[in-house]
């Protein structure tokens, strides 16, 4: 009889805590479970009796590097329950203040957390003395996003301009054309991180859960659209109702509850690959161009090509947020960003938004003061949590089934793990 | 010190919690566990003022570490009072030093700095209810970045 157990202690280059414990006798993987050990943190607990005007504050503090994301959301929701309409100039700039955060997460997974795997490095430090311009343009891209972050909402963690109905705050004209010309020259960069991805050998497995991604006709949505889809199922609906396609379920081993499309059962995934899996005709030129030279078109079902598809959506979001910059300095995009009125009233409205590691929903219940009643938020962590493991199954079989080493097959696996980018404080919010 | 009803958090997002959680004790201030001699405030740290306490600590400093309220600021920066529109503001009670950032953005304060040691909290409950703001949201708003409630 043999047995393999690989078990990873607070695996690293992810964000926040979890361990890897997989079990193979003979062959078989007996055990295999993502223990996702950050302690209840209960957010959606702390919001609740809380006045509207604090929630998104309290939220944003959910997570340091997708702050922009669970503030966004949670404006959304307000929003659909109160009624209210932000006008076509908050839309772009909430769309930049979230690609921002694109920006800074993609390059820091993809640089700082996956890539010393594949050179055979334990981190991203060395590249300090064998290729500092690598290290030095992944910085600057990082900073990039930072600067964007900081520039539409006031900071790089936790944005202050992004209230109910608009911003309380715009840069002048002329910053968005300086912005705009920094991401212009951040290209070339990103086009040669496709194809530095594209060069790494990865296992060739097919998940086979689904994939959800926000959807919207012509457009490549991470903002303004409320409908998601399942692609494999293909069931689409409106996030409001969330609850009739979405179970959540907990299970002992992980302080994050997991979820499971409630149609099939099925785990499901939800990062950039599903994204482009649902929306790769709506990439810019560019970004189409650079995902097909890297074999990226849909449907494409392994998951370590998640890290392909982050790579490719650097270069879109480039594209897109210079082409957004240059409409709001233009006029372009008509209009003011200063919130719209709105009445306070009780009901019951789900924000959507799809944050850089997947779709991001904040379900709130509001009373008629505007307080919480109730708040339900499920992270695309946690919604991954099930489907990374069904993958991580596959994977174990498959390599042990090659007659692997123990160690060659744990590097794989912890490759599968930062394939999807799992951010697990937010997972268990 | 744990805040008031923190015991029933947990049932209020979990069923059951889950065993990957641990169990749960009563939280406590940093500062209550370990000895502190530098903090950096602000939620999140300004990444100058982490440098500025670093350098203290490995350089130390003559200079006094200033307990002035954010009011000073916002009137040495021009901008309007939000109490002057019946805006409620923690800026009245809370430790200056990010240069009245979120007022300059048009946001209130939100007391993440946290009160000001030398803060007067009865004058300034009198003072936001003169301006018509209620007390207890006040009270309300300061527990977000504050241990005004304590667990007893």
């Amino acid at each position: 009889m043999t047995k393999t157990s690989i078990q990873v202690d607070h695996i690293a280059r992810i964000e926040g805590h979890g361990n890897v414990h997989v079990v193979i006798k003979d062959g078989v993987v007996e055990t295999v479970e993502m223990n996702v050990v950050e302690p209840a943190r209960l957010f959606e607990s702390m919001v609740r009796g809380r006045s509207y005007t604090e929630v998104s504050y309290i939220s944003s503090r959910i997570c340091g590097i997708c702050s922009a994301s669970h503030v966004v959301t949670d404006l959304k929701a307000i929003e659909r329950i109160f009624g209210v309409r932000p006008t076509d100039r908050t839309r772009a700039l909430r769309e930049l203040l979230i690609y921002g955060s694109y920006l800074q997460n993609h390059a820091t997974h993809l640089f700082v957390f996956a890539a010393p795997d594949f050179v055979g490095l334990p981190s991203v430090f060395p590249l300090a003395e064998s290729d500092p311009a690598l290290l030095e343009q992944a910085l600057e891209l990082k900073a990039l996003g930072n600067e964007l972050c900081t520039k539409v909402g006031g900071r790089s963690v936790h944005p202050i301009t992004a209230v109910v109905g608009g911003f309380t705050h715009e840069i002048e004209a002329s910053e968005y054309l300086e912005l705009a010309d920094k991401m212009d020259a951040m290209v070339p960069f990103v086009l040669k991180t496709v194809d530095l991805f594209d060069s790494f050998d990865v296992p060739d497995i097919a998940t086979e859960g689904d994939m959800l991604a926000m959807v919207m006709d012509d457009y490549y949505p991470i903002e303004c659209s409320d409908t998601a889809r399942f692609l494999k199922a293909g069931i689409e609906f409106d996030a409001n109702d969330v609850d009739d396609h979405i179970e959540e379920y907990p299970v002992p081993h992980s302080g994050a509850l997991l979820a499971r499309v409630k149609d099939t059962g099925a785990p499901y995934m939800t990062a950039a690959l599903a994204r482009i899996n649902a929306s790769w005709a709506n990439l810019s030129s560019q970004a189409k161009v650079a995902a097909a030279k890297a074999g990226l078109r849909p449907p494409e079902k392994n998951p370590f090509m998640n890290n392909v598809a982050q790579a490719v959506e650097l270069v879109d979001a480039l594209d897109r947020c210079a082409g957004i910059c240059r409409a709001l300095a233009s006029g372009a995009v008509a209009g003011s960003s200063e919130p719209v009125e709105f009445e306070v009233k009780a009901g019951r409205g789900v924000g959507f938004t799809e944050a850089p590691r997947g779709a991001l929903f904040h379900d709130l219940t509001l009373d008629g003061e505007g307080k919480v009643v109730h708040a339900s938020i499920m992270t695309p962590t946690a919604q991954n949590v099930a489907n990374l493991e069904a993958d991580m199954r596959q994977l174990a079989e498959r390599l042990s089934g090659e007659g692997r080493p123990e160690d060659s097959i744990r590097l794989e696996i912890e490759k599968l793990v930062r394939a999807y980018d799992p951010c697990l404080s937010c997972s268990v919010h | 010190m744990a805040a008031a009803d923190y015991r029933s958090r947990p049932t209020e997002v979990y069923a059951s919690v889950p065993e990957a959680c641990g169990s749960m004790i009563a939280p406590r201030s940093v500062p209550s566990v370990i000895d502190v001699e530098y903090r950096v405030p602000c939620c999140p740290i300004d990444p100058f003022e982490f440098i500025e306490t670093l350098t203290r600590a490995l350089y130390g400093s003559n200079a006094t570490q200033s307990t002035r309220t954010m009011c000073g600021d916002c009137k040495r920066n021009e901008t309007g009072c939000f109490y002057g529109e019946g805006t409620m503001c923690l800026g009245l009670v809370t430790l200056a030093g990010c240069g009245a950032r979120c007022v300059n953005l048009g946001r209130p304060c939100n007391g993440c700095r946290g009160i000001s040691p030398d803060a007067n909290l009865e004058s300034a409950r009198e003072s936001v209810e003169r301006y018509g703001v209620s007390v207890e949201a006040f009270d309300k708003a300061l527990e977000m970045f504050n241990q005004t409630n304590p667990h007893r």
